[in-house]
């Protein structure tokens, strides 16, 4: 009976050494997995954050694309906060919302650099095009304009008569 | 007026005309630059530089729930990725020094991030209270305090609970090295903000 004890205690001891190992790496796998998705999480804002710029400098009206990406932040903070509070799944998903969210801002600067880009090329040309034109079409009416002005004096001029004052004494 | 005079007057009006139909692209290509700059600023409980803690008592208790509001505004011309850090000190940690332009060398307990438009002002509420204070002889230790509702563990101490202080530091995201950096580069050089206030545990529980 000491025997099948010692051995039934022994075979408890094992197990319980593989289930505490077990779990100890379950949630260590769980912890790396979650501090893995938040800084993908943080390089996916960054990557969001850099186009959402260029976008702004190529002259495309970002406020909207601008919330969307606070709102990816805030997944982020609260996918960080949840590591810190121990809740790695929560972390997880929080972060995977900060990633799609940040690929939505990636896509919508994408399209706006493309379209700011055309259209303020696109309004420049136009205004330089209408500049000269306007430019080049007034130098010769100007000119043209002075000749006619010109005549039109010195013709006066001709018409004039001298008028003779005569001063009696 | 002699026909010199139509001339020169001729000449110059046809300038003028050139000049004002010219201007839009001018302005365009040679856009004005404004002065750049962040604003940080702490808030009291009515949104005023004023009843930062109840009853205007800066010697607070445990439990006792501080609302404040942090004002930021973005005027550098674009827009700009921020991170707040918020840091618990006493009187002799470092503060962020004003003339090496370094942070505090303190780790933060909580940190805000967000995306500010060019001439954008946030308001941020931060709602506070110390969760566990102790006593050890002349010293009082805070040990664990609750932000936005969020708990953190802490442990910064101060001789009969007087003189503890919350710094804010602004850092901005930087393009170039892809990192948060400690203030920002302006047309002067290097700008820095932060702020802070101090308050008394007096009665840890």
């Amino acid at each position: 009976l000491s025997k099948k004890l010692q051995i039934l205690l022994k075979l408890f001891f094992i197990l319980s050494i593989a289930f505490f190992t077990l779990s100890a790496s379950q949630v260590l796998g769980d912890e790396s997995e979650a501090v893995s998705s938040v800084s993908q999480a943080e390089n996916s804002l960054d990557s969001a954050y850099l186009s959402l710029l260029e976008a702004e400098r190529a002259g495309g009206d970002v406020s909207e694309v601008v919330k969307v990406l606070n709102t990816a932040i805030e997944y982020y903070s609260e996918a960080e906060r949840a590591i810190k509070k121990g809740e790695y799944d929560t972390a997880v998903l929080l972060a995977t919302e900060a990633v799609e969210a940040s690929n939505v801002v990636l896509e919508a600067d994408l399209g706006l650099i493309a379209v700011s880009k055309y259209v303020e090329g696109a309004d420049l040309r136009n205004q330089l095009y209408l500049s000269l034109g306007a430019v080049i079409f007034i130098i010769p009416l100007s000119f043209l304009g002075w000749r006619g002005f010109k005549e039109y004096y010195i013709e006066n001029i001709k018409k004039m008569r001298p008028e003779v004052v005569i001063d009696e004494p | 007026m002699n026909l010199d005079d139509w001339h020169l007057a001729f000449i110059s009006a046809c300038l003028v005309l050139i000049l004002i139909i010219c201007s839009p692209v001018v302005i365009e290509t040679l856009k004005v630059r404004q002065e750049q700059f962040f604003m940080l600023a702490i808030l009291g409980e009515e949104g005023m530089t004023e009843q930062y803690y109840p009853s205007d008592d800066p010697d607070i208790s445990v439990n006792e729930t501080i609302h404040w509001t942090m004002y930021l505004h973005n005027q550098m011309g674009e827009v700009q990725y921020i991170a707040v850090k918020v840091k618990l000190l006493n009187s002799t940690m470092k503060t962020p020094d004003y003339s090496s332009y370094n942070p505090s060398p303190e780790p933060a307990v909580y940190e805000i991030r967000h995306v500010l438009m060019n001439n954008e002002t946030w308001l941020y509420p931060l709602d506070w209270n110390l969760i566990n204070a102790e006593l050890n002889g002349e010293k009082t230790s805070i040990k664990s305090m609750m932000i936005n509702e969020d708990p953190l563990q802490i442990n910064v101490e101060s001789i009969n609970g007087y003189n503890f202080r919350i710094v804010l530091e602004l850092w901005v995201y930087d393009e170039t090295s892809n990192r948060f950096n400690y203030g920002w580069i302006e047309q002067q050089g290097l700008q820095t903000a932060w702020n802070q206030i101090w308050f008394n545990v007096t009665r840890p529980g």
